[in-house]
């Protein structure tokens, strides 16, 4: 593996340890060529926030939506960078360090996906109203209330069709939006994210292994053409469940189980559970059968209820 | 007179203008019966409001029918829940997201639905998220955890007949 990082803002001392961990990482097949970055092309960029221009090359790159690795100001642990370097580790620490961000396992993470819905992803939890923007498309993510804004209702279906290029870019929303008043049309992120994922089903990695669990219900009330959503959120409120075992489970698509899980975890509500806990045997996990007057009623609003569920 | 034990109902709560009346409307295959008079508060776009309640029948199938009771807001009709509430298979709760006491209006709602039936399940539906832009879902959720609610909770369109079904299956997978 061949691969070039680009460096920004680095001391001396700091540099020279990289290069160090550089080199140990040849032993793992990794052959690393550092250079210093001026905003060109990198597969990586290892950047220092203590210093201006680390800052600077920060903000480009995450903006540009490139992996960066953060070596964080000094005595900073509370900033929720995505990857972040330990300033006073050896080189074989930052060596391992930077296997596990350029060698990853099986399992997919944040890095995976591009787009609107890494960026959701990346700034799940934040609490600043951001703007993203790709082409005439500009949109406000207020991710903590919940909502998404855009200028008008074809935005959305528009957005939905660009989730995953890698073209978006993102800016914390001025203090004093000067266009306050353009945001006409707020919708709910999370049932914003279901149809969009919905769409793009087929190019989103698979979460097959890991065990996810929904910590409330999302939002489903503008995902009306979407069933399985509901079926899913109720199991998954319930217990841990991994994609792969939802499918063989309940019978739905695994793409499908897969795109609701992915936009669950960009809006917030699935998180990764414990893995020590074990897999749910379908009929171990106390799933009450619709008493026929509920399938009745159900039936009537479009559900079929006649098999275990929530 | 309605067999109380043998009637499918379905209820719905809710403040004064939260949209009971027009998600009844939206989803019912019968218009509502409504006891509506001139709402007098000069707040807002609402023309009328309900009192005593409004009834709605959803048809099942040649021989059943779910009945769909509105409760209304005001306080002081609170007892209108325990004469209609009983039996009932769940409720939705709607709120307003642009009222000024919407945390107020969802402890009062739930003591409602409470006091009909302490088990009585329930989902929550938030209207008019879309024209309240200082509205946050974490606001909610945090409601909600406080409350020990475990319920969902959608933004919903009362009038849009699609979002309004949304909440009742979302209802019908928690029973």
């Amino acid at each position: 593996m061949h691969i070039t990082l680009g460096t920004a803002g680095l001391s001396e001392e700091l540099a020279l340890r990289l290069s160090l961990a550089c080199g140990l990482l040849a032993a793992s097949q990794i052959h690393v060529e550092l250079q210093d970055w001026r905003g060109g092309e990198s597969d990586m960029l290892i950047v220092d926030i203590d210093s201006g221009h680390g800052r600077l090359a920060y903000e480009v790159a995450t903006r540009r939506n490139l992996p960066v690795m953060v070596f964080p100001r000094s005595g900073d642990t509370t900033t929720p960078y995505t990857s972040k370097l330990d300033r006073d580790a050896p080189a074989a620490t930052i060596a391992r360090a930077l296997q596990e961000k350029l060698q990853p396992s099986s399992e997919p993470t944040s890095d995976d996906v591009q787009g609107l819905l890494g960026i959701c992803i990346r700034e799940a939890g934040c609490n600043q109203d951001l703007l993203v923007k790709r082409g005439h498309i500009a949109m406000i993510l207020r991710h903590a209330a919940g909502r998404i804004l855009t200028r008008s209702v074809s935005d959305l279906p528009a957005a939905e069709t660009r989730l995953l290029e890698n073209t978006w870019l993102c800016m914390a929303r001025p203090a004093n939006d000067p266009y306050a008043s353009e945001w006409l049309v707020s919708r709910s992120l999370e049932s914003f994210l279901i149809n969009a994922c919905m769409k793009h089903q087929a190019s989103l990695p698979s979460l097959g292994g890991k065990q996810y669990r929904l910590a409330r219900w999302p939002d489903l009330g503008g995902v009306t053409e979407n069933e399985e959503a509901l079926r899913l959120s109720a199991l998954l409120q319930r217990c841990a469940w991994s994609a792969d075992d939802l499918a063989q489970s309940t019978g739905i698509d695994a793409t499908h189980i897969n795109a609701f899980l992915w936009a669950t975890l960009a809006s917030g509500a699935l998180a990764c559970a414990d893995s020590s806990a074990a897999a749910p045997e379908a009929q171990q996990v106390a799933l009450p059968t619709a008493s026929s007057l509920i399938q009745r009623v159900a039936r009537h609003f479009g559900l079929k209820l006649s098999y275990s569920h929530a | 007179m309605l067999d109380a034990e043998k009637t499918i109902k379905l209820l719905f709560a809710g403040p004064v203008g939260s949209g009971k009346t027009t998600a009844i409307r939206a989803i019912s295959d019968t218009p509502p019966v409504s006891s509506d008079v001139p709402w007098t508060d000069a707040a807002g776009d609402k023309a009328m409001t309900t009192v005593a309640l409004d009834y709605s029948t959803i048809r099942l199938s040649p021989g059943e029918i779910l009945h769909v009771y509105g409760l209304p807001g005001q306080e002081y009709l609170d007892f209108m829940g325990a004469i209609v509430g009983p039996g009932a298979l769940g409720a939705v709760l709607l709120l307003d997201a642009s009222s000024q006491t919407l945390a107020q209006d969802c402890h009062a709602g739930v003591e409602q639905l409470a006091r009909i039936d302490p088990a009585l399940k329930f989902v929550i539906g938030i209207s008019k998220s879309d024209i309240t832009p200082s509205f946050s879902m974490e606001t909610m959720y945090a409601l909600a955890r406080r409350m020990s609610l475990f319920v969902p909770i959608f933004c919903i369109d009362p009038r849009d007949p699609a979002q309004v079904r949304q909440l009742v299956r979302a209802l019908l997978y928690v029973l």
